[in-house]
């Protein structure tokens, strides 16, 4: 990205001072890093957000990734073209199956920072280059200071109140793991001890440090795999805890045991009011994201998954991926325009609804509900995948262009 | 990188705490970073990774009667407290710095005690200001919805709320009548006795700022350079926003440093500014013990403490 100052020079009625205008800041930046209230966002201003912020980055990416652009060439979809609300179903869309074949990037090769993989054990991963802008935006979906957050944080100062104990590395650590390196970005909002240490965490240490920190009267969030959260929760069974309200669990990283098997987010959350004496359980929250997208999604207290207003997710029927009404169990697929170094326009592997409806918490922005994996995993199958998508999303542009 | 952390007397014998952060090989004068009104000196932390990333040797400070590590709870805040704060600091840095030219960065509500302590301080050689507060009166007028400085001190509330803060409106009110800091004409009357460069960063969707009010201050009569930046979307809390640090620094850091040349600068990466932000978090945490607790200001390089 270009930060450029054009200097014009106006002329004042004393003394003429020099003003000029710094290039470079978008609605979108102004959104995630200084608007807090975001989540209660009203519809027609997200609506406007959105088609304004995925529009740039649909020209950028179709000018700088040369796959991107080919692909929207060959939908007959031209991204140059203003782009409206009711459009947005039509914005070309890659299988995310597609980054596991293709490093597809939009920025120069020396502005990479990071190559984030997915963290799954088995098949072909995800890999996804991320810029200092795509990367602080990143951080900016999950700064502490928005309203997201305003329930878990509370009306405490977040250097002094606030303790998290990361189940996971630091940053600095994290490697190219992605849910890792997401989950630490935690440090960067408050005072963070870091507990992976040579590949494990030692949940015994993990207790002790809980225990302290309530002692020191200060509000502590534990952050983690639900899998290792229900591990400490195991831990206290014996001795349990009486941590009220200033103790949150916050995960991330899927719900799957090693063993394969799904684990239940209420049944967790009522493991972790009975162990941890949580006041309720409310006090467990998810943080959903996945390498290819560039923004977190934050659970409220409701259970539900809110939707950043910048971000547009479209729900598609997994036979004709055309789009589904809210309500509707369907494909779940994204525009995200904070990725700025590559086109996070995709269609992903997971079975889920989007919700529109009011949320009992309060907030205003969509939210989703995961309900499962899609069964799509053999490399083969990626290629396929993409024609097909190509095939159906074109007939669907189509038919839109037609009506 | 090598760090410092001092304690240093003000006037009254109160202690301020300041951070002496120096790049491996220190190739431009000294900058001191006053931060604004409810922000800690570790929360400059983009602000600092900037400047040591253009060879400067940076100060930081948290002020008296604020939040921080300085002596003083900002429930007592006043402005003249900030540049009693800002004042012992920059006596403490020319003499660390051998009265090199020093540049000061002051963000927000600090630019007022600022562009005074610019005005009395030779040795300060450039100010630039982010988000640079020169109306005092009508910012926090916008503030707390209300002009307490035109109520009667008696009227005045125990407590006004700022963020999570609670603040006695009596103090303000007070130097106010003493000192004027709530006079615009004051503000004015200092930036037409600046002969340095100034300049202001200014957001266009600032809800306690207006391009209106820098404008008419910057255009008082006489005085030196005078720059006035404008960054498009950006609203007051324009430190936690890294996209706007990075444009306005940039053009900061060119003035201040680097002769004007934009393309000299050199910028911190996401992660670079990241490791500052958590580095200083723990300084923040370990306490000054015994001697190094206490330093007269001419002693400030015995007492110096090392991290």
């Amino acid at each position: 990205m270009a930060y450029q100052m054009t200097s014009v020079r106006a002329e004042l009625p004393q003394q003429p001072a020099s003003v000029s205008q710094a290039d470079g800041m978008t609605r979108l930046d102004a959104t995630i890093f200084n608007r807090d209230d975001w989540d209660r966002m009203p519809a027609e201003e997200s609506r406007a957000l959105r088609v304004e912020a995925i529009g740039d980055a649909l020209r950028h990416h179709a000018e700088n990734c040369a796959p991107f652009g080919k692909y929207c060439a060959r939908l007959g979809f031209d991204p140059a073209a203003p782009l409206s609300a009711d459009q947005l179903t039509t914005v070309p869309q890659f299988p995310s199956s597609v980054f596991k074949t293709l490093e597809l990037c939009s920025v120069p090769h020396a502005e990479i920072v990071h190559r984030f993989e997915s963290s799954g054990t088995s098949g072909l991963r995800s890999r996804i280059p991320r810029d200092e802008l795509t990367l602080a935006r990143l951080s900016g979906s999950l700064r502490g200071t928005a309203d997201i957050w305003s329930d878990v944080i509370g009306d405490v100062d977040m250097d002094d109140d606030v303790f998290v104990i990361h189940l996971g590395p630091s940053r600095r650590n994290a490697g190219s793991v992605w849910f890792g390196y997401v989950m630490s970005l935690i440090e960067l909002e408050a005072e963070t001890e870091h507990l992976l240490s040579n590949g494990k965490v030692d949940i015994g240490r993990t207790a002790k440090l809980v225990k302290t920190a309530l002692t020191e009267r200060r509000r502590v969030l534990v952050v983690g795999a639900p899998f290792l959260i229900e591990e400490l929760c195991h831990w206290f069974e014996q001795f349990p805890l009486d941590a009220g309200n200033r103790l949150f669990l916050i995960t991330g990283g899927g719900w799957k045991r090693h063993t394969g098997k799904v684990m239940s987010r209420t049944q967790l959350a009522e493991l972790a009011c009975r162990t941890l004496g949580l006041d309720s359980t409310a006090q467990v929250r998810d943080i959903f994201n996945q390498v290819e997208l560039n923004s977190a999604f934050v659970q409220c207290g409701e259970g539900r998954l809110h939707v950043p207003p910048w971000v547009e997710v479209i729900v598609r029927d997994p036979a004709t991926l055309r789009p589904l009404p809210s309500g509707c169990e369907g494909l779940l697929s994204y525009l995200d325009p904070t990725a700025h170094s590559y086109p996070a326009f995709f269609i992903g592997e997971d079975l889920g609804i989007r919700d529109d409806s009011p949320c009992g918490c309060g907030r205003t922005s969509a939210t989703i509900q995961m309900v499962r994996r899609l069964r799509v995993t053999t490399h083969e199958g990626c290629a396929l995948q993409t024609e097909r998508a190509a095939a159906v999303v074109h007939q669907h542009v189509n038919e839109s262009n037609h009506r | 990188m090598t760090s410092r952390s001092f304690h240093i007397e003000a006037p009254d014998g109160r202690r301020i705490a300041v951070w002496r952060d120096a790049p491996e090989n220190p190739c431009r004068g000294p900058v001191v970073i006053c931060g604004g009104f409810a922000r800690r000196m570790s929360s400059m932390s983009s602000v600092a990774a900037y400047a040591l990333n253009n060879g400067a040797v940076v100060y930081r400070f948290d002020s008296l009667d604020h939040i921080g590590l300085s002596d003083g709870v900002i429930a007592d805040f006043s402005l003249t407290s900030m540049q009693e704060s800002l004042d012992a600091t920059l006596a403490l840095v020319a003499e660390l710095e051998e009265r090199r030219p020093i540049s000061l960065i002051a963000t927000s509500l600090a630019a007022a005690p600022g562009i005074r302590s610019a005005v009395d301080n030779p040795h300060v050689a450039a100010l630039a200001c982010l988000v640079g507060v020169v109306d005092v009166r009508r910012t926090l007028e916008r503030v707390f919805g209300v002009d307490y400085y035109a109520w009667e001190y008696e009227q005045l509330p125990q407590n006004v709320r700022f963020e999570r803060y609670d603040i006695d409106p009596h103090k303000l009110w007070l130097e106010h009548r003493h000192a004027r800091w709530a006079d615009f004409s004051q503000v004015k009357a200092a930036l037409s006795q600046l002969t340095i460069p100034i300049v202001n960063l200014v957001a266009s969707e600032d809800q306690w700022l207006t391009m209106d009010e820098v404008s008419e201050a910057f255009a008082a009569p006489g005085g030196g350079q005078r720059d006035i930046v404008e960054l498009p979307y950006g609203g007051h809390e324009l430190a936690r926003n890294p996209v706007a640090v990075r444009l306005a620094l940039r053009h900061i850091m060119a003035r201040i440093l680097c002769d004007g040349d934009l393309d000299a600068v050199v910028e911190p990466g996401f992660d670079e500014i990241g490791d500052l932000r958590v580095a200083d978090r723990q300084r923040a945490r370990i306490p000054l013990t015994g001697l190094q607790q206490k330093s007269r200001m001419t002693e400030a390089k015995a007492f110096v403490t090392e991290l």
